[in-house]
């Protein structure tokens, strides 16, 4: 009860004080959770770039050259496609959204192009929100890269023939300059009937999620070894610049956060220490008072941290809304992705009150070991 | 009774060794209004401390009721502050955030006792501060400020009240009203020790000592 009066009272009455210290501590909330939220989104954004930029996983026969592969000769292996659901099934893969792909040149009026057969294989674990970057090509239609649709003279919604069968165009793609610009992409059926080839395949294509964390060696390791228990005949060959991309992209995300989290939490200390110091010195009559009333210093250190357990939560949860409410103004437009936006993360909530009472703390205990070293009777009997 | 027994405390000032309080002995007893006077630096303020559990001697030991205070434990000692001595001090000490009412309950409160609200309505009444219990300390005069501080020191009723100058720079009526609170206090058994300039406080008082550097030049 006398406590609590005298907590109320000293937040009253040294109110400019404490107004500016729960200011500060709102700003730095703010920041703290503005960085927190822009970081999560930020870095799925980034995830869905380089998601975007392809695949990033060749799998094929060991007993094969990837230069085959490659250059699409006929000297690829076929394997079953069944073999892509194996691997899908086996969630311990760092692999992600499957492609199975049957791919064999073919002359199309005087020009060679891809034909490629493409199927995307879905694990147990993936959602429709971590959707295949590749979609799935329906029966009886073609989407054609922008090189071959250049040499054939097609738009989208033109006819092509392809061993007598007619296949609608439904798309032309951007160009790519890659192999893809020349690939007549059909649906994996439809091109396994077409090369007689049924339930064959000759490549896997996946996507190496980096969640196992590490260096990108390590983690390319560690689903090489995996590959060889599930998939002993094959071989993985990583497409370096895109893992490479999306390994510093992620990088660059957490070490940006760290860096400007550690200023934060820098500069809260320095400014709760400061006023700390000026609170014990302006305090100081309290304190020889209520040491004289038989007060011990745990009862007096806790008037103080109560104070500032008071104003940190109620900065925690005024920051928590101005940091979460400017990440969404400032921010949803450029970090907002197809599948999330930018939003307030209650569940974050709970942790940001930690942080910033234990930062507090921690920040108050040098101008507790001050108070603790006062002579209150030098402060009674000052004139 | 407080019994001082050979009390020193020195204090270390830019390298130089100062005595605040010198050998001293003394003896306060229940019933008397002891008075200690002497010129300012002489030690009056120290001696209180030491007597009060708020500031250890270097050497000798300060007994009250036969109990070495500085042998008892800190949360002891704080009891013993809470529990039996009234500190009244020069400069009053009021929490400028607490009412007048709230200043007085502190000690009641500080002490968990019952009845705060009856107690605290009483000794105001008896300082004649019933009509200013709802105001701030930076609302009243300096009278009412050191009456407000006697309050304070007499309303958990503790055996032993300590006062530094207190009655100092206060005008003739409130002298009066201090005093005879003071003696009121010492009439019911109590040990009153006061540290004073004030000539009038010292023709009252049951038993006078003079300091001097620290030391006692003579005891009536």
């Amino acid at each position: 009860m006398l406590a609590r009066k005298m907590i109320v009272g000293q937040l009253r009455h040294e109110w400019v004080i404490n107004l500016l210290l729960f200011l500060t501590m709102t700003a730095l909330v703010s920041l703290y959770v503005f960085i927190q939220n822009t970081h999560q989104f930020s870095v799925r954004s980034m995830q869905l770039i380089m998601k975007g930029m392809g695949l990033n996983q060749l799998m094929i026969p060991k007993s094969q050259s990837a230069l085959d592969s490659y250059l699409c000769t006929d000297n690829q292996l076929d394997f079953p496609e069944e073999t892509t659901q194996i691997a899908a099934s086996h969630t311990e893969l760092l692999s992600k959204y499957y492609l199975s792909v049957l791919q064999e040149r073919m002359e199309f009026a005087g020009h060679v192009l891809l034909l490629t057969g493409i199927e995307p294989v879905y694990r147990p674990d993936e959602t429709e929100e971590k959707g295949n970057p590749v979609k799935p090509v329906q029966r009886e239609t073609a989407r054609l890269g922008c090189g071959a649709a250049k040499v054939l003279g097609l738009l989208a919604g033109d006819k092509i023939k392809i061993a007598s069968q007619d296949f609608s165009v439904v798309k032309v793609l951007s160009e790519q300059g890659t192999l893809d610009d020349y690939r007549i992409f059909l649906n994996l059926s439809d091109a396994q009937e077409l090369l007689g080839r049924p339930g064959k395949i000759n490549a896997i294509l996946s996507f190496e999620c980096l969640h196992v964390g590490g260096s990108l060696e390590s983690i390319h390791k560690v689903q090489r070894d995996m590959l060889s228990r599930v998939l002993p005949g094959f071989q993985q060959i990583n497409v370096e610049s895109i893992a490479r991309g999306r390994y510093y992209a992620r990088q660059m995300n957490e070490k940006y956060q760290y860096c400007l989290l550690s200023l934060v939490a820098t500069i809260t200390v320095l400014i709760v220490v400061m006023t700390g110091f000026q609170e014990v010195a302006e305090r100081r009559y309290e304190t020889g008072i209520l040491v004289a009333q038989g007060a011990g210093y745990l009862y007096l250190i806790g008037l103080y941290l109560f104070k500032t357990w008071i104003l940190a939560l109620l900065a925690a949860g005024t920051g928590f809304l101005i940091g979460g409410l400017a990440s969404i103004l400032l921010t949803n437009p450029f970090l907002a992705t197809q599948t999330r936006e930018v939003t307030l993360l209650w569940e974050n909530l709970p942790r940001t009150m930690a942080m910033i009472v234990f930062v507090a703390t921690i920040a108050e205990f040098i101008p507790m070991i001050r108070l603790v070293r006062m002579d209150p009777c030098l402060i009674v009997m000052e004139e | 009774m407080i019994k001082v027994d050979h009390a020193t405390k020195t204090f270390l000032k830019s390298g130089k060794t100062i005595h605040a309080v010198k050998d001293f002995c003394w003896r306060a007893l229940p019933g008397a209004f002891s008075v200690v006077y002497g010129k300012s630096g002489s030690g009056k303020s120290t001696l209180l401390m030491m007597m009060g559990g708020m500031m250890t001697p270097t050497r000798g030991c300060i007994e009250v009721h036969g109990q070495d205070l500085y042998a008892l434990t800190h949360s002891r000692r704080n009891a013993f502050r809470r529990d039996c001595v009234g500190f009244i001090f020069q400069k009053f000490l009021l929490l400028p955030y607490f009412t007048v009412y709230e200043n007085i309950a502190l000690p009641l409160s500080m002490k968990r006792c019952d009845l705060i609200e009856k107690k605290v309505l009483e000794i105001a009444g008896k300082l004649d501060l019933s009509d200013r219990l709802d105001h701030y300390p930076s609302e009243l005069s300096i009278g009412q400020q050191q009456r407000v501080a006697m309050a304070r020191a007499l309303v958990k009723d503790p055996d032993i009240v300590l006062a530094d100058e207190p009655t100092g720079n206060l005008d003739h009526d409130n002298r009066d009203i201090i005093l005879q609170c003071l003696m009121a206090v010492a009439a019911a058994g109590k040990v009153v020790v006061a540290a004073t300039h004030d000539k009038e406080l010292m023709g009252k008082a049951h038993h006078k000592t003079r300091m001097v550097e620290g030391g006692m030049e003579n005891s009536i």
